[in-house]
């Protein structure tokens, strides 16, 4: 029986070349693109190099200070701030900080030929908790950071544009207008890495202010389950911070995980509330990307199952009941929602793949290297797949039989003089 | 032996302008064996009178009894299977399924029965063998002439081996040629044991079969 339904599914599909292929398509995009949307997102928050363990990170970079004089200011992370509440934390396996990516001006020692690159001042930490590819030299030691000794790593593309093709370690280049000394060079890093991103890395206790410098603390959690235990800490520290001064309180806002840190937290009381609302927010899109294009399918499965009435008119006739004609319409709307499943299964892997290195990267350099990638399962997941997959089905299924159940239920005359 | 008997059916068309009484008190009995023709002038009611006859369609009042079986109550399910083992029908305009060849079209009722699909093939081959069609089974609809897609259907209202077949003016879109191949086919089914109650406009045709009922103006008159 299935397989007389099967051949004639697929004779009408044949028959039907246009209508076919888009609604084929039209299930292969529509997975597509809430792949992609899950991809973008994804990348963000996937463990990618330099940033590999983003599962296990934890951000702060805002606070607020309440004066009981009644000011109140919202602030980037100051350095007083980190050293007494971030940087003693012991639960963490490890703790770095990096000052706000700045511009800085650039030029090899003695030459009059400046550029303007991104600068990030950091610790030595910084180099455990990312893992950068060095085609060269190394990274700051502790030794280097706590000295304040001007040293930089620079990124490939700095190297060629500067040195172009000589080596570059060794060579000492103007940073501001102070001469850093270059110990290694590492691969381009892709803009999405937020927070290891930039041309230039040197430790920020080379600049003689750094006290006053805004700060972005990551602590690296053990295991995932610290997280709460890590906030705890933070708590208890700030407390003890309090204490010594009441004229002020400080509130830290955070820390937070990756994916909570996307979400614009302005203040640790409403932490809650815009986590809660973010999630119904993707719930939504996601429902939104399903639905337009299934309504849109929908039109394609109805016009089908329109210009088949005298077909149901015919097999009522014959001996068909109301459930072996809905069987077998969602049988053969299965078959379609498959090859359309499938064909979505390739798109979004050929989107993936293609898009992989140009989210990742940001110059053509990079590309080439290929070494730059991440393993294919940060991006693609199965389940997601899976998930919007049978989603898809059911919409097409369900677009399909609510016409079937209502022509199966249509007096068989009117049927057949359709 | 009675096999249909149709008892005070009407039927009305109610659409929002207007109601039509398209059938007024019927009353027609059927024997099995019979070959009755159904005549009268265009819209008196014909058609309608076989599709409930055939419980394509439903009476407004009334009740259709087969083989003595009142089926005024019955459900969606004891209907279907009461269509497909006991009635075979044959339209004036064919409908065949466009998507389906010949042979699948003719196995078409044999689908709703419990059958493995070699019987299936087998029987549809036989009956096709009947109607002088069995080099033809790998065709579809689209490529058959006019008689040959009438011999194709009648083809599909046989296979399921029913006692009776009921067909609305099977020649109706045929020549006269071909219209005469489609009688003769009639005529042997039913020397073989068939019931048929056929509509027709055909004098000369209606003339051969064993009785004439006509229709005026949603009543019987004859
Ligand atoms: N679905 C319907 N809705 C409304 N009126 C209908 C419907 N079907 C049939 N009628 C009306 O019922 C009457 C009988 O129609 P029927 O088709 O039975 O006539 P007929 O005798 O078969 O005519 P013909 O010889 O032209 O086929 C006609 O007046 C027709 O207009
Ligand atoms: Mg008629």
């Amino acid at each position: 029986m299935y397989k007389v339904y099967f051949k004639q599914a697929l004779h009408i599909l044949k028959q039907d070349r246009l209508i076919s292929a888009i609604s084929i398509i039209g299930t292969a995009l529509a997975i597509t693109m809430i792949m992609l949307v899950y991809m973008v997102q994804e990348v963000k928050t996937a463990n990618v190099l330099p940033e590999i363990h983003r599962d296990r990170s934890m951000y702060l970079n805002m606070m607020d200070i309440k004066y009981n004089t009644g000011g109140r200011w919202r602030a980037m992370l100051k350095y007083e701030a980190l050293k007494e509440c971030l940087l003693p934390l012991k639960t963490p396996e490890n703790i770095s900080a990096t000052v706000m990516l700045t511009d800085a001006v650039v030029n090899m020692e003695g030459s009059a030929e400046r550029n303007t690159y991104q600068l990030r001042q950091t610790d030595d930490n910084f180099w455990k908790i990312y893992s950068f590819p060095f085609t060269e030299g190394k990274a700051f030691t502790k030794e280097d950071f706590d000295s304040g000794i001007p040293v930089v790593v620079i990124s490939q593309k700095i190297a060629k544009e500067i040195f172009k093709g000589q080596q570059a370690v060794g060579k000492t280049i103007d940073i501001n207008f102070i001469p850093y000394k270059v110990l290694g060079v590492v691969k381009n890093i892709s803009m999405l890495c937020r927070y290891s991103f930039a041309d230039l890395w040197i430790p920020y206790t080379s600049v003689p202010s750094y006290t006053n410098s805004m700060y972005n603390f990551v602590a690296l959690a053990k295991h995932k389950n610290d997280f709460d235990a890590i906030k705890e800490e933070v708590l208890v520290n700030q407390k003890k911070y309090n204490a010594i001064d009441t004229t002020r309180v400080l509130d830290l806002n955070g820390p937070y995980t990756v994916s909570q840190m996307l979400l614009d937290i302005y203040s640790s009381e409403d932490a809650a509330n815009e986590i809660k609302a973010n999630t119904r927010r993707n719930i939504l899109i996601l429902v939104i990307a399903l639905i337009i294009p299934a309504i849109n399918l929908s039109s394609f499965s109805l016009s089908r199952i329109r210009k088949r009435m005298s077909e149901i008119g015919v097999r009522k006739a014959f001996g068909a009941n109301k459930f072996s004609l809905i069987g077998q319409v969602l049988y053969e709307n299965m078959i379609t929602s498959l090859i359309g499943g499938a064909l979505g299964f390739i798109l979004s892997f050929i989107a993936v793949v293609s898009l992989r290195d140009l989210l990742l990267s940001d110059s053509l350099s990079v590309l080439q290297s290929g070494e730059f990638g991440l393993s294919m399962s940060a991006f693609f997941s199965l389940s997601v797949f899976l998930a919007v997959f049978l989603a898809c089905i059911a919409l097409n299924v369900l677009s399909a039989s609510i016409p079937a159940f209502r022509a199966s239920r249509l007096p068989i005359v009117n049927a057949l003089k359709s | 032996m009675q096999i249909i008997s149709l008892e005070n059916i009407s039927k009305v068309y109610s659409t929002k302008e207007i109601e039509t009484l398209a059938l007024e008190n019927v009353n027609l009995e059927v024997n099995k064996g019979d070959f009755l023709s159904v005549m009268g002038p265009s819209g008196c009611g014909k058609s309608t009178m076989l599709n409930i006859m055939g419980l394509l369609d439903i009476p407004t009042g009334g009740r259709v009894n087969i083989n003595r079986v009142d089926t005024t109550n019955m459900k969606d399910k004891a209907m279907a299977e009461f269509r497909n083992k006991t009635l075979g029908f044959v339209f004036q305009s064919f409908h065949l399924v466009n998507s389906l060849n010949v042979l699948d079209n003719v196995e078409l009722p044999l689908l709703y029965r419990k059958m493995s699909g070699s019987e299936r093939t087998r029987r549809a081959k036989e009956v096709l063998e009947k109607v002088g069609l069995v080099h033809r089974t790998k065709h579809f609809p689209s490529q058959l002439s006019g008689g040959q897609c009438q011999r194709v259907a009648i083809a599909r209202a046989l296979v399921g081996n029913p006692e009776i077949i009921l067909a609305d003016e099977p020649t109706g879109n045929l020549d006269s040629k071909m219209g005469a191949e489609i009688m003769d086919l009639l005529f042997q089914l039913n020397n073989e044991g068939a019931t048929i109650v056929m509509v027709t406009h055909d004098e000369h045709i209606a003339k051969k079969t064993k009785c004439i009922v006509r229709f005026f103006d949603g009543r019987r008159v004859q």
